[in-house]
Order: C-alpha cells, then structure tokens, then sequence
C-alpha cells in the first residue's frame, strides 16, 4: 500500500489533559481549545477558511454528556461550517483512526488540508459509571456481562504473560516510574509529578513511610484494581482533547517551512473479545499493524527514535514495546528496568508521560500522540525533548486491541 | 430439534440456565465456538450445529476484580478466569470462591449457580472446597 500523493501535518494542538481542571467546560470547549491551538500553531498562518473538512474522534459523549453528533456540533462551535464534518468512534482508538481516514482523504486528492480531532469528557461520570461506559467497548455479552472491565481484560493478559515468559509486577511497576517521570517534564501532562514526589506527599496523609518507589508502589496506598494491576498500573480518567492539522504536501509548503511527513499507515482489527485469541501475551492487531506501517515508510522499528504507545495500563506498554517489534517477546519490561526506554534510552517510549501520567480522556488519547510526535520531531518538546528525532511512531489501541492504528511520521 | 435453535446469546443463555454448556461446530470445517456463532469465521461456512462441551478444562489466565463495574458492586473482590476446555475454545467466566488458589493452568470444571433469578456458569478449581 502507497499513497497516491504525501501528506504532512502543519499543526498540532492539544488541551491539557487533567481531572479537575476542566469541570466547568464541555467537549464542545474543549475541542475548539485544542483545534485553535493547532490552527495558531501553524509556522505561516492558517485561517479557519483554509480547513476544507472536519474528522472528530470520540469515544462516547452518548454516555459521558448525553450529546451525540459531534461532527455536526464541533463543525458548528468551531465555526468552520458548512464543510463536511465526520465523527469516528473506535472506542480507545478513535482519533489514532479518524487521523488515519484524514491522510487517506487528503491523499486521495479529495482535500488540501483537514483537521483532525478527538475529544472527550469524561468527569461527568462517577468512577463506576466511567468503568461502565469504558466496558461497552468490550464484547458487552460475554465479557463485560460475566463482570470483568477494562482492567481485568489486561491484567488476565499480565498474568498470562508472567506465566509464559516468567516476567514480573516489579517490570510493570518500572512503566509507571518511567511514564510519571516524563509526564513531570510535560506541561499538557494530567499528572507533573515523579512517582516518589507523590509517594512523599501521601506519607503524611497516609501514616506510612515510604523508601523508594518500589515500597510505595507495594503499599496499600496503591491499591489492587485488577490483580495484579495497582491503581498505578492503570492511566487516570480524563478531560481533554487535541487537534492536528493534515496537507498535501504542496499545500504544505504554503504554510510552513517544517512539515512533519507521513511516512507509513497501518491499521488491523482482531477479536472482540480478548479469550477467542490463540496468545493472550500479544496484540495480534499491533503486530499486522505496524508492519504495514514499516513496510510502506520502508524502515524498521530499530529505525525509530520515539514511539508513542498505548499504555492505558503498564501492561499494555510490555505488550507494544515487544509487538512493535522495539524488543523481543517477554523482553519488554526488562527494556524499561534497564532504563532502554528512557528519554535518553534506546528507544524512548512515551515521552510525554502515556497515557498513565498525560492522562487518557479516550477519543483524544490517539491525536495527542500524534501532537507529541509532531512536537519531538520538530525540536519543540521542551524538557521532554528527545535529541536527533527524524522518524517516529504512534501506537493507539481500541479497547484490549480489537482495533489498532499505526502511523510512521518523520521529517 | 435442537437445528431450529438459532445461535443466539439467548439461546446459550437458555442452555446455561439447563446446566448445558452449548457451543456451536461448523459442518464444514468442523471448528467449534464457544459461545456459539451462527457464522463461521474460519471457513465462512453459515451451516452450524449445536454442541454441548463437558466443562472440563484449565485456566489460561485470571484476575481478581477488586474495582467492579455496576453489576457487581458488593461483591468484590472476586475472581475471573480466561478457561480453556478440553475441546478448544476459551471462555471468560467466574471463578468459584474457597480457599484453592488459581493460577495459570490450573484444571478447573463447570458449575451452574444461581444469582437471583439468572444462571451463571462457574469453574470451580479442582480439589477446592468451593461453597
């Protein structure tokens, strides 16, 4: 697969993601702050005129805020109407999807420039009723039905993979130091703080005394959600949203100097639900995926110098850093005890903090990677800035990996 | 004539509530789902029949869900296990509480028990004193 002309993003923006900071706004606000802040981003100018169509990721506003339509709605708010306005729900995947139908619209010939999207509001809810909303994504019959959610599908995977390829919680927990220490580095990050920093602040709540990193993370003030998922094993519940900008790569030129190409796409879908797969210690869809991807940028994942990944538990992080393909099987939580997926590492693995500390307002989750890549490989990344980055890879995830989508960007 | 049974989740709802574990098998491929499909996805093939499996296998994975969704608040913590059964497919479900404790291949069989007014298929481990 090619395609039939290059494509390249102009601009990016995106909303800090957070879990009280935005109470008072709706999706609607928070998806024009974001789509502002990627159409002020561009290096030339951009007028809200130049977008010629409009792809909305989200997950499920029905649920969250009892709004559906959010192509129209955004369309509207923004004030880009009368062009086509789309929304795309692939549960988690959403906007890592929608962005995906933008390049193939703007490679098509169809449009010179789009913006692409994904929102959503999520602190509407109580606790339980997010764990419900998340679970529809989910085979709702004979899964969510039987009373496992969203943490219990991708811990029974971390058990299954402990049991294969004799790995540990203590590989997980190294995930969760990693991601909150890039996350402190990100000011869009829900959480800026390093592990031990918060560890130090609940001792005084708490009445424990914690020695390092690894003695809060095994103390009950890290509670089991899933065994052996902790609550810091688990990304929070987020209110956020980001927006990038697609063009050809002649309409491109008119509007900055440093277009960020896409090089590669990939996309598969596997089983609803996560017991009808012949391994449970791998995302088949990852694997179909980004192959596609690499094959058509024609590199390898050795050739990457970021990837962004979906770690909506530190599990899933073990999983793509193997699937992709970065480390062998088993392999992957080892690579992030031994420091290869640092900022400074091999292969950086989610600089901006993941999912776990960026924060995961789910249909927003897939264009924020893709804002953090754009952001790297121009040089803009601030404290998180990952040195000499030419190519680098988004990973987003719907649910426990019935849908993933791929995409290779470089300069 | 178990043939006019269409292979819906409230049809294998039904047989749970029987104390029948019923998968469906393609005609053609002879593959077997559990639960049922009226539509192979191996081969294609749209010829199912019914198939009662024994409830007999071992667990691929598990978990123990200590934040539960809606329907079951209340009752955690409590166990899930991904089963294998002897004839193949893999099945999320309960697993029976006592004191014997699961891991990864540990054998496991079927039991029916009531939760208000709804069967729910169970695997008890095996040895255990499962009330």
């Amino acid at each position: 697969m090619g395609l039939a002309r290059k494509v390249a993003l102009v601009g990016a923006g995106m909303t800090r993601f957070h879990h009280r900071l935005h109470l008072d706004k709706t999706s609607r606000d928070l998806f024009v702050e974001a789509a502002l802040e990627a159409l002020d981003s561009v290096d030339n100018g951009m007028e809200l005129g130049d977008i010629e169509s409009l792809y909305v990721g989200n997950f499920s506003s029905d649920a969250f805020e009892h709004q559906g339509h959010l192509g129209s709605l955004m369309a509207d708010w923004l004030g880009v109407r009368p062009i086509p306005a789309v929304r795309i729900e692939d549960a988690c995947a959403s906007s890592g999807v929608a962005i995906q139908l933008g390049i193939l619209a703007v490679a098509s010939g169809a449009f010179d420039v789009v913006m692409v999207g994904g929102v959503e509001k999520m602190r509407t809810l109580s606790t339980e009723e997010v764990t419900d909303a998340l679970a529809t994504a989910s085979d709702e019959i004979y899964e969510a039905s039987v009373g496992t959610t969203f943490p219990g599908l991708y811990a029974s995977m971390a058990t299954a993979h402990f049991a294969k390829y004799d790995s540990s919680w203590e590989e997980l927990a190294a995930i969760s130091i990693k991601n909150h220490h890039n996350g402190s580095l990100n000011p869009k990050a829900q959480f800026q703080e390093e592990i031990m920093d918060t560890a130090r602040r609940r001792e005084a709540r708490s009445g424990y005394t914690f020695k390092d990193e690894m003695d809060f993370l095994r103390s009950p003030v890290n509670p089991m959600v899933a065994y052996p998922l902790r609550l810091y094993d688990c990304c929070p519940i987020s209110d956020g949203a980001a927006a990038v900008i697609l063009a050809s790569e002649e309409a491109a030129k008119r509007f900055t100097d440093m277009p960020i190409y896409v090089k590669g796409l990939g996309q598969a879908s596997d089983t609803m639900a996560i017991h009808d797969r012949d391994d449970l210690t791998t995302l088949k869809a990852t694997r179909i995926a980004s192959r596609l991807a690499y094959k058509m940028a024609g590199v390898e994942p050795r050739d990457m110098d970021l990837a962004e990944v979906h770690d909506c538990f530190t599990i899933a992080e073990v999983l793509a850093a193997e699937d992709l393909g970065f480390f062998p099987k088993g392999e992957g939580g080892k690579a992030a005890v031994e420091g290869r997926t640092a900022l400074e590492g091999e292969i950086p693995i989610n600089p901006d903090g993941g999912l776990k500390a960026k924060g995961h307002p789910v249909g927003a989750t897939g264009a924020s990677m893709v804002y953090e890549v754009f952001k790297q490989l121009r040089g803009e990344a601030g404290k998180r800035q990952v040195d000499d980055t030419e190519i680098g890879l988004t990973h987003n995830v719907g649910a426990s990996g019935g849908t993933v989508v791929i995409q290779i960007y470089g300069r | 004539m178990s043939e006019a049974i269409l292979f819906t989740p409230g049809a294998y709802q039904r047989f749970l509530e029987e104390g029948k574990l019923m998968g469906s098998r393609c005609t053609k491929c002879g593959a077997l789902y559990l639960p049922p499909r009226p539509l192979c996805p191996g081969c294609g093939c749209r010829e199912m029949e019914w198939r009662e499996l024994r409830g007999e296998g071992e667990v691929r994975a598990f978990t123990v869900i200590h934040v539960p969704p809606s329907l079951m608040v209340g009752r955690a913590p409590y166990r899930i296990g991904l089963v294998k059964l002897g004839e193949g497919p893999t099945l999320t479900a309960r697993i029976s509480e006592g004191e014997k404790e699961i891991r990864v291949g540990t054998k496991v069989v079927a039991e029916f028990k009531k939760e208000g007014d709804k069967t729910v298929l169970f695997f008890k481990p095996l040895g255990s004193t499962s009330p």
